[in-house]
């Protein structure tokens, strides 16, 4: 029970990044750098937490911190149509960068995290839930949707039928933004509250990276999206559970078994039997200059 | 009044140097709120970065010393980016080509220098080389996200060295989380009396040398034709499977090299925190060099300045933990902001309406 139970807990810090970010690709943009505005999420929240003594008044912080972070990729990646890995990049770097330094004064256990309400699950877990259906109906139900996938499947066309490409382009990165300071939030009030700083493996432990693969892993859709997180969970769990049943092999080794996996499913779906069904939003990548 | 964007067709390039410089004046000046908010003047605080990089002799020798690494992974980065790869896994490189380099060195510890350097020297390239050519090659075959597979396989690698020095079969009789020694045969020989380990001609060599093959050699030119279009590069006749394999090689194999440099130049053991973070350095120096080798030696050597003076200034000014990071950080968001006016002009035009 108590496995499963971590499993649960540990799939929705991939959850909403993974969430967030297939959002934001699916009007085109692509962020790698998550990892950092995860940690500049948890960072703004276990700050205000601390500061505030509310939880909940860091969970907010920590999605306004991952949404700002998201709007500077905008501004570089959208308005200044810088290539998006290298503005990803710099999200990344600046992210680790501001955490390692600004994190110093809250080094040790979060006094203030949230409480669970039901057995050892909090809020936000259900939060985490009901954002898939949600994210669903939007992506392929409503009109707003449909004009962001089509900015991101061919952003001249949109603007020739009259979308905003750059504005619906803008709501995408700060919707990706937002969940991933949530998913910061979260990681460190709720998941595990002890926030430590370290430039090589800071808390996240590229939970952002595995997030970006998990978006290609669901082929840009919210339902297997979730079944996703739940697998990515289990295997995240999986490394640190093993060890109590083989004590004899290395825990580091053990570890590695995430990492690898992710790496060895990203591998298969590229295969050309997925990659036809995949359906990757066409204009993934691209800044749009309608003026070249 | 209206704003038009114009894309620029050539670039000069004493007009890049000064969108460059003004990057970095700009993040000079962004960066002084953090001084402010420590309670430094941030003139005393940039007086202090400068004296303690390039003007003291240790600091001096530890720049130059730090330069071989960035310098190798600058190039491990530009090399596969010149072919449109991204190879953000030099971290993860770096830590293959230390372990390579230790294991060679305790598998044949009393072989003479002549022999076990340039072996250690195989060992790390081999492994960092094989592990960035995986990469390579499978996106070259299937086309799999290498960002993806590259940043996965660094923490894979950091593990690997975890597993091996911590509680491990390399770690040292003190049992400290760190390897034994490396034989004295498997030492890299010092510059005089300057404690630099004498690698850093190599890298310099390698950059050179590197230079003139991305320019002139076919092979080079296949590169940067995949690079430039990866459609017209096929229509070409050329294999984009070669070029990713070839240069996902070479990369890995430059940052298994500065790993060499670290484990037998520096440390003379393989640790499991290695690396400072230096591979992602390596990403934003390419960047800001304009993938260009020559020009990677002199932003390597002057950004791994800057590097090392804003963390010695935890020592002399008090500053905390990290505040390199934040440095580097707000500089390579600048610029790669600034890029913006190396590739479009704004005009300023009258807005019809109709």
């Amino acid at each position: 029970m108590g496995f499963f139970i971590m499993v649960l807990q540990a799939s929705i810090v991939f959850l909403f990044p993974a969430l967030g970010e297939l959002f934001d690709q699916r009007s085109g943009v692509l962020n790698i750098g998550l990892e950092g505005m995860v940690l500049v999420g948890a960072l703004a929240a276990v700050a205000t937490s601390d500061e505030t003594g509310n939880p909940w008044l860091g969970v907010v912080a920590g999605m306004a911190a991952g949404g700002l972070l998201g709007l500077i990729h905008g501004f570089l990646a959208i308005s200044l149509k810088v290539n998006q890995v290298v503005s990803g990049t710099g999200i990344w770097i600046l992210g680790v960068g501001l955490t390692t330094y600004y994190g110093l004064a809250y080094v040790g256990p979060v006094e203030h995290a949230l409480s669970p309400i039901l057995g050892k699950l909090t809020p936000l877990f259900f939060v985490g839930l009901a954002l898939v259906p949600l994210f669903w109906v939007i992506l392929f139900k409503t009109s707003f949707g449909l004009r962001v996938r089509s900015v991101g499947e061919d952003p001249s066309v949109a603007e020739a039928s009259g979308i905003n490409v750059s504005r619906t382009r803008y709501i995408g990165v700060l919707i990706g933004g937002i969940l991933s300071g949530l998913a910061g939030a979260y990681l460190i009030l709720v998941y595990s509250p002890t926030w430590s700083i370290s430039w090589r493996v800071p808390i996240t432990e590229g939970r952002g990276f595995i997030a970006l693969a998990l978006v290609f892993f669901s082929m840009w859709r919210p339902l297997l999206l979730l079944a996703g997180s739940f697998l990515f969970g289990t295997l995240w769990i999986a490394g640190w559970y093993l060890q109590t049943v083989l004590p004899g092999v290395p825990v580091h080794i053990l570890r590695m078994i995430p990492y690898l996996v992710t790496a060895a499913i990203l591998v298969i779906i590229s295969t050309e039997r997925f990659r036809k069904r995949a359906g990757a939003p066409a204009a993934l990548g691209k800044p749009y200059s309608p003026e070249e | 009044m209206g704003l038009r964007l114009e894309k620029r067709i050539t670039v000069t390039p004493l007009y890049s140097l000064g969108v460059a410089i003004f990057s970095l004046v700009l993040a000079f000046a962004v960066f002084s709120v953090v001084f402010l908010q420590a309670g430094i003047n941030p003139l005393t605080g940039y007086k202090e970065m400068f004296r303690l990089a390039f003007f003291t002799d240790y600091g001096l020798s530890k720049v130059v010393e730090n330069t071989t690494v960035l310098l190798l992974l600058t190039l491990a980065f530009i090399v596969p980016l010149k072919a449109g790869i991204w190879n953000i896994g030099a971290e993860g490189q770096f830590y293959m080509g230390a372990i390579g380099a230790t294991g060679v060195s305790f598998a044949l510890p009393n072989l003479p220098l002549g022999v076990l350097i340039p072996l250690m020297i195989l060992g790390a390239m081999a492994s960092g080389g094989a592990w960035a050519a995986v990469v390579g090659y499978l996106k070259g075959k299937i086309g799999v996200n290498e960002i993806v597979t590259t940043l996965l396989l660094n923490y894979v690698a950091t593990l690997a060295a975890y597993s091996l020095v911590v509680n491990g079969p390399w770690t040292c009789p003190e049992r400290l989380p760190q390897s034994s020694l490396i034989p004295a045969a498997g030492r890299i020989p010092q510059i005089g009396s300057t404690g630099i380990p004498c690698t850093i001609f190599i890298a310099i060599g390698i950059a050179i040398i590197l230079f003139f093959f991305l320019k002139k050699a076919k092979l080079g030119y296949e590169i940067r034709a995949c690079g430039y279009s990866p459609t017209g590069a096929r229509y070409a006749g050329i294999s984009f499977l070669k070029v990713s394999l070839i240069t996902m090689l070479i990369g890995g194999a430059l940052a298994g090299l500065a790993g060499f440099h670290q484990a037998s130049g520096v440390l003379g053991r393989l640790r499991y925190d290695i690396s400072k973070g230096w591979g992602f350095y390596g990403i934003v120096f390419g960047l800001v060099a304009g993938l260009d080798p020559l020009v990677a030696i002199v932003v390597s050597f002057f950004l791994e300045g800057l590097i090392y003076g804003a963390n010695a200034l935890q020592m002399t000014l008090g500053m905390s933990f990290g505040v390199a990071a934040v440095f580097i950080g707000i500089l390579f968001v600048i610029f790669i902001a600034g890029q913006f006016f190396l590739r479009y002009r704004i005009k300023w035009t009258r807005r019809r309406r109709s």
